[in-house]
């Protein structure tokens, strides 16, 4: 019998939609796309960030970074590569302006695969850290957008959309495998 | 027999893996100064193939290959993916280029790619097509393995590998869906 492979076991406390590995933070490095205080371009659209998970981990907190104005509320979520919602925050409304703003999720574990972070605003007034590449290039990053994915918080099931001309920037989201943050 | 087996440290592919994917020029073009967005880019010689180097630590399979076009479209294309000796591991076929200022996204049956290194590679029989590309240049491309090859379209079964001569990468890929 063979050894058991040796794969790539990426392991921190925290996955967010910039990591090099676990996401898209090489592309966004190569693209100079500076995360930065931006506004939610399209109310109650859902921007889906691919996140890979290389070993079993247990979400317990997520994060967003909330920026100059903090109108109205949001949702953030994980879903899988089927658009199932795996767990949410719940509406609530954006926290304080220029602070991360965590989220007390039910403990989640996610074996190794491939997941997409969710946030969805209900006010283009809002604004949060935000990486701003283009649809074009977060098309070729492997980003959704599913309109309408806030009702009274982020729905289930969705159905993964490709990133049109109205969005042309996504979130950075962070998952959690601790409490301190 | 079952199958490979899952655990802790398995590779998961991404479902997109394009030009400036980790496992593709990753972080190297800004790390050498070369960093940015592509730009609407005439493609630089008719039948001149372009190599983007990939990583692949486990297997991926395959689903479809995408180029983002540029402002005009304009002759036909081809996408494929090569070992690093030249040899064709899977390829569309000849396609007229059509779609600007998107992804054109060709499907392909699913094929397993990996583990190794590879080329991702796209050709254009044109030079008034044009596709999404950064302007990096010569020495650049050297620094992150980006080649360069004569070939028709449609790619061939074998081809031979030769220094970059434009400061021209495609914005290009692979993926394991065919809908993004």
């Amino acid at each position: 019998m063979a050894d058991w492979p040796s794969g790539i076991i990426a392991g921190h406390s925290c996955i967010s939609t910039t990591d090099v590995v676990n996401s898209v933070g090489a592309e966004i490095n190569n693209s100079n796309s500076i995360t930065q205080s931006a506004a939610w371009q399209v109310a109650n659209t859902g921007v889906f960030v691919p996140v890979r998970v290389f070993q079993p981990i247990t979400v317990v907190k997520m994060a967003i970074i909330v920026g100059a104005t903090n109108t109205g509320s949001c949702d953030v979520g994980i879903y899988d590569p089927a658009g199932n919602r795996l767990v949410r925050a719940g509406s609530t409304a954006l926290g304080t302006a220029s602070t991360v703003q965590t989220f007390d999720i039910t403990d989640t574990a996610l074996d190794p695969g491939l997941y997409y972070f969710a946030l969805a605003l209900t006010s283009t007034s809002g604004t949060v850290f935000q990486s701003a590449p283009g649809n074009l290039y977060m098309r070729a990053m492997g980003c959704f957008t599913v309109a309408s994915a806030f009702s009274t918080g982020l729905i289930t099931p969705v159905t993964y959309a490709s990133v049109n001309g109205t969005v042309t920037r996504f979130p950075w989201i962070g998952a959690y495998m601790e409490t301190a943050i | 027999m079952g199958g490979w087996p899952k655990g802790p440290g398995m590779w998961i592919p991404p479902p997109v893996l394009g030009t400036d994917n980790v496992h593709a020029l990753g972080a190297s073009r800004r790390t050498i100064g070369a960093g940015g967005t592509p730009t609407s880019t005439a493609w630089p010689a008719a039948n001149r193939a372009i190599a983007i180097p990939i990583w692949l630590p486990d297997a991926m399979v395959v689903s479809s290959l995408f180029i983002a076009n540029g402002g005009t479209a304009s002759g036909n294309l081809d996408l494929g993916i090569y070992t690093i000796d030249g040899a064709k591991v899977v390829a569309k076929g000849t396609t007229a280029q059509t779609g600007t200022s998107t992804l054109q996204i060709l499907t392909v049956t699913a094929t397993p790619v990996g583990p190794g290194p590879y080329y991702m590679v796209a050709v254009l029989d044109s030079t008034a097509g044009f596709a999404q590309a950064y302007a990096t240049a010569v020495v650049a491309e050297q620094q992150m393995g980006v080649v360069q090859s004569a070939a028709a379209v449609p790619l061939a079964a074998t081809l031979t590998f030769a220094s970059p001569a434009a400061t021209f990468i495609p914005l290009m890929g692979i993926s394991t869906i065919t809908t993004y």
